[in-house]
């Protein structure tokens, strides 16, 4: 190599060396700084979304994420519930007490209880942020509602970091500062954007001169969109920073200049004395935020918000519930390998131990496969239930064993079945690969015929498992007040007469209540299949019985499965009926039908009925795409109140096993028919229990919430429907948590 | 105008609806549930316990969460491993953790002798290195005291009349300090440690049990 090549050799060395030395210090120091400004997740609005005071702003949670948010600021009181079912999707539903005006004119009918609004949010992130350009997002404030804090708007996010300055030799840090830009229009078009020569500006007027009228919505009965007003009218900017400090926990000011259109927004006149607003946000933790805050110069503003990401394996608390090890493990082998009776017995002993209740079993020595039929309860992870099988079952079986065939089953209806390699199981212990431990053509379809095993254990029938739980039931924003609810006792129980027979029951006792002023007539012009709900809440307080129905499940071909009910459903329905679900193994659909005679409970919800009847039935199809969780179920038929047509139910499901959905209704009955709110819609979250606990547990607790209650659109709610089920009667089911093998 | 609303909020507790039998109960909610609002109390080591682990062990309870046994796995040079049922790693000498391998943010300080004499009462700088988020090789301020008064440690082994160690430190570039503790027997062995490993952990209380 000449001089003259070294030399260049060493230059460019000396660059690539410094770049390193430079690149290390840019990572080492963005390390330093998740130290200083820790709690990094964003904030929330007044308005119970992602933003600044007022004014939105483009930022987003975790997908998977669930909030609840909680705002004082006169003449409003507001509480949100916020769902993050993707990253680039915010969704909120809000509720507003309006203390400068009152609910009704009528005070009979709602005495001085003051207004209560609702409203559905939603934001769209349209472009996320780079190192140079801002994240953008498009939202609607109280989409569909009465339209009284209406607004769309385009904003602009852009974090600046680590902003600092040199001061007598030292670096004084000031902050990571969050700057939030954005247009307007309807609420939030307070600060016009005037051009000179035009009246109305706005920059969708090239598309159509439409976009300069803002159409008002007069007589509305709410849950109308109306797509025709949104982005027209005048157009106003807003905008404001958040300042995180250092070594602070992760606090943060905020100030901003007010977007909002005081002239217009809620029951006016509400006074501005200044449109700069300025407030102090204090994370308690990375979930939970304090704030405090001056709007409008003239009023104090002060809330809170939790949230929680719960989308991925082990959310909150890491498991400390390992397999248990079989103790003595090799003498059990030793003695089952000289005995089959033995390893039955063995096999039963310590599955049972562990949740699993074998259903049957058979030593298959030409094969070298060991067959076990299996009930479980426990593990809402199927492949773990099965991984923890498999590891019983290596332990204390022969080593000439090379299969353990592992089949599920539920209601005594075959779900699946898993071949494990036994020397796949122990090889890949300490590092599963996926689709190399468990092949996808190790999970086929289950066939199951009792009498064909060796081993079939007796059960004592009838068995019963029953608890103890609490029930909250509420009712909320109704003229009579804002909340009515009542606490109880509750019981679940569940005989099972045969292993495909079982008597779903649960009653309730009354522990405190405020009905006492709860009295709103039901004003439907349908059946009133649902809103007698306040005299079925009044007249159970003392006792109801919110279910019993005796049920039998049957698994007549592969892939079918049905089931006939007969009883008391549901709270205000019992009948007799049944269901068909047809649903492929290896595919991600199936297709069902259901009818039922119905009659309608009496409000005491014991023995009792009403004269009202009715036969109500479905086509119901549902739809899952693997990748993304979404589930789609559609639900076509005729409902409760005898009208007809479609709900739809669109839910994501996450790796933790939560689920957060949306739905809604249209039948052929009109929107005066319907009557508030226009048609049927709600949604609801459901968060599997072990989330939150060191142990594996297959229950679940949820939240639903419908706007308001109606007869249209009216679905019966009965219990084991075939759809839950056979949850675990697909491939996917299994394969989605393939890692969960060795858990 | 919303006037005639009402609204049905309704509760689902506990409606797992997949499968016949569900077990699960409020007992064991209502246990956690406390567990973790108002902490669990440490577990009571009974003298069965004591007299059935052969080798070493200690009992350490992160923040108000329960308690887990660790027990001593290898001895080097007077540094010592310990390890968890479920594959948790803790390296101390003399008390001090100076490494952790398999908590979800795991550690790793310069080593250092806190009861050696030549170190009390004078300041002197460590090094030690975060993980989850990461920070390396940040310098850290430490300064060792010894208590005039010594205390007795109320332990199922018994009573024991410990001398203390106050170590106090200071991170200067995440500003972040804190204050263990360390509690000896007059013989110089290790009875329990106080330390803060982690600035997003909470502290470790850890007692400890020597067979030897």
């Amino acid at each position: 190599m000449s001089l003259d090549s070294s030399a260049t050799c060493l230059k460019r060395f000396k660059f690539y060396f410094f770049f390193l030395i430079i690149c290390l210090n840019i990572n080492l120091e963005a390390e330093r700084l998740d130290y200083i400004y820790p709690n990094q997740k964003p904030s929330f609005s007044n308005y119970g979304t992602l933003g600044l005071m007022q004014n939105p702003s483009a930022r987003f949670h975790e997908e998977g994420t669930l909030a609840f948010t909680y705002s004082a600021m006169n003449p409003y009181l507001r509480g949100s519930f916020v769902a993050y079912p993707f990253d680039w999707l915010e969704a909120s539903y809000q509720y507003a007490d309006i203390d400068n005006q009152l609910y009704s004119n009528s005070f009979a009918f709602s005495g001085d209880q003051s207004f209560k609004d609702k409203g559905f949010d939603v934001k769209l992130r349209m472009f996320k942020e780079s190192k140079l350009l801002p994240q953008i997002a498009v939202g609607f404030r109280d989409l569909a509602g009465t339209g009284i804090f209406a607004s769309e708007y385009i904003v602009g996010s852009k974090l600046i970091s680590d902003i600092s300055f040199p001061f007598q030799g030292k670096e004084i840090l000031i902050g990571n500062l969050d700057v939030t830009l954005g247009l307007g229009w309807g609420m939030l078009a307070g600060n016009d954007i005037e051009r000179s020569g035009t009246d109305v500006w706005n920059p969708f007027r090239r598309i159509s001169e439409d976009f300069l009228v803002r159409q008002t919505v007069e007589g509305t009965k709410g849950g109308e969109f109306s797509f025709d007003k949104f982005f027209s009218g005048r157009v106003g900017s807003f905008g404001g920073i958040e300042l995180f400090l250092p070594y602070l926990n992760g606090s943060r000011i905020k100030l901003e200049y007010d977007g909002i259109d005081y002239e217009k927004e809620g029951f006016p006149p509400i006074k501005q004395q200044s449109k700069v607003n300025f407030g102090f946000t204090y994370p308690v933790s990375e979930d939970f935020h304090l704030k405090l805050g001056i709007v409008r110069g003239n009023t104090i503003n002060l809330g809170f918000s939790f949230s929680g990401t719960l989308a991925k394996k082990d959310p909150y608390i890491p498991k400390n519930d390992p397999p248990q090890p079989v103790p003595n493990a090799e003498i059990e082998k030793k003695v089952n390998t000289d005995f089959r009776d033995f390893l039955y017995i063995s096999s039963l002993r310590h599955l049972n131990a562990r949740n699993f209740n074998i259903q049957a079993a058979t030593l298959d020595e030409s094969t070298a496969t060991y067959e076990v039929v299996y009930a479980q309860s426990r593990h809402g992870s199927y492949t773990r239930a099965s991984g923890r099988v498999a590891t019983v079952l290596d332990q204390i079986s022969p080593d000439y064993i090379k299969t353990f065939k592992l089949t599920n089953v539920n209601a005594n209806m075959a779900m699946h079945t898993v071949n494990i390699s036994r020397d796949r199981l122990v090889r890949h212990r300490d590092h599963p690969i996926k689709n190399v431990t468990i092949e996808k053509s190790d999970i086929v379809p289950a066939q199951y015929d009792y009498d064909s095993y060796d081993f079939t254990p007796a059960i004592s029938f009838p068995a019963h498992y029953w608890r103890l739980v609490p029930v909250l039931r509420s009712q909320i924003g109704g003229p009579d007040g804002f909340y009515f609810g009542d606490l109880r006792l509750g019981a679940k129980s569940e005989l099972l007469f045969a292993r495909n027979i079982s008597l779903l029951s649960s009653a309730s006792v009354g522990i405190v209540d405020n009905y006492a002023e709860l009295k709103l007539a039901s004003d439907s012009v349908l059946p009133h299949v649902r809103t007698e709900i306040v005299n079925y809440l009044k007249e159970t307080k003392k006792f109801s019985i919110e279910r019993m129905q005796l049920t039998a499940f049957f698994n007549p071909l592969p892939n079918l499965y049905a089931k006939t009910t007969a009883g008391y459903m549901e709270s205000m329905f019992g009948g007799i009926g049944g269901e068909m679900l047809y649903k492929p193994f290896y595919d991600n659909w199936s297709l069902g039908a259901e009818i039922w005679r119905v009659k309608q409970r009496e409000y005491n919800m014991q023995l009792g009925f009403q004269d009202y009847q009715t036969t109500t039935g479905h086509i119901n199809f549902n739809y899952r795409h693997d990748r993304s969780g979404i589930q789609l179920k559609l639900k076509g038929g005729r409902f409760l109140a005898e009208d007809s047509g479609l709900h739809v139910d669109l839910a994501r499901r996450f790796k933790s096993g939560m689920r957060m959905g949306v739905y809604f209704a249209k039948t052929d009955i009109s929107r005066e028919e319907f009557g508030e709110g226009s048609f049927e819609k709600g949604w609801y979250f459901f968060i599997p229990i072990e989330a939150f606990f060191t142990n594996h547990s297959k229950g679940s607790t949820g939240f639903g919430l419908r706007p308001v209650t109606r007869d249209g659109a009216a679905i019966l709610y009965h219990g084991h429907d075939l759809f839950g089920i056979t949850d675990q009667a697909s491939a996917n089911s299994l394969l989605r948590d393939w890692d969960d093998l060795y858990d | 105008m919303i006037n005639r609303a009402t609204i049905t909020l309704s509760l689902l507790m506990l409606s797992g609806c997949n499968a016949i039998g569900q077990a699960f109960t409020y007992t064991d909610a209502a246990e956690f549930i406390k567990g973790y609002a108002t902490g669990f109390p440490s577990d009571t080591i009974s003298d069965e316990v004591l007299a059935n682990f052969d080798s070493s062990f200690a009992n350490i309870k992160i923040g108000r969460g329960p308690s887990s046994t660790i027990v001593l796995a290898y001895i080097d040079n007077g540094s010592h491993e310990w390890v968890s049922s479920d594959g948790v790693k803790v390296f101390t000498k003399n008390g001090f953790i100076y490494k952790t391998m398999g908590l979800s943010k795991d550690v790793t300080y310069e080593m250092f002798d806190y009861s050696d004499i030549s170190m009390l009462n004078t300041p002197f700088t460590t090094s030690t290195t975060f993980y989850n988020p990461e920070l390396i090789l940040a310098a850290v301020d430490n300064t060792i005291k010894r208590l005039d008064v010594n205390v007795v440690l109320l332990r199922p082994d018994g009573d024991k009349e410990a001398v203390v160690y106050i170590h106090e430190y200071y991170i200067p570039s995440i500003r972040w300090s804190g204050t263990n503790k360390y509690f000896v027997d007059q013989a110089g062995v290790i009875l329990r440690s106080e330390q803060k490993t982690h600035p997003n952990l909470p502290s470790f209380t850890v007692d400890f049990f020597y067979k030897y």
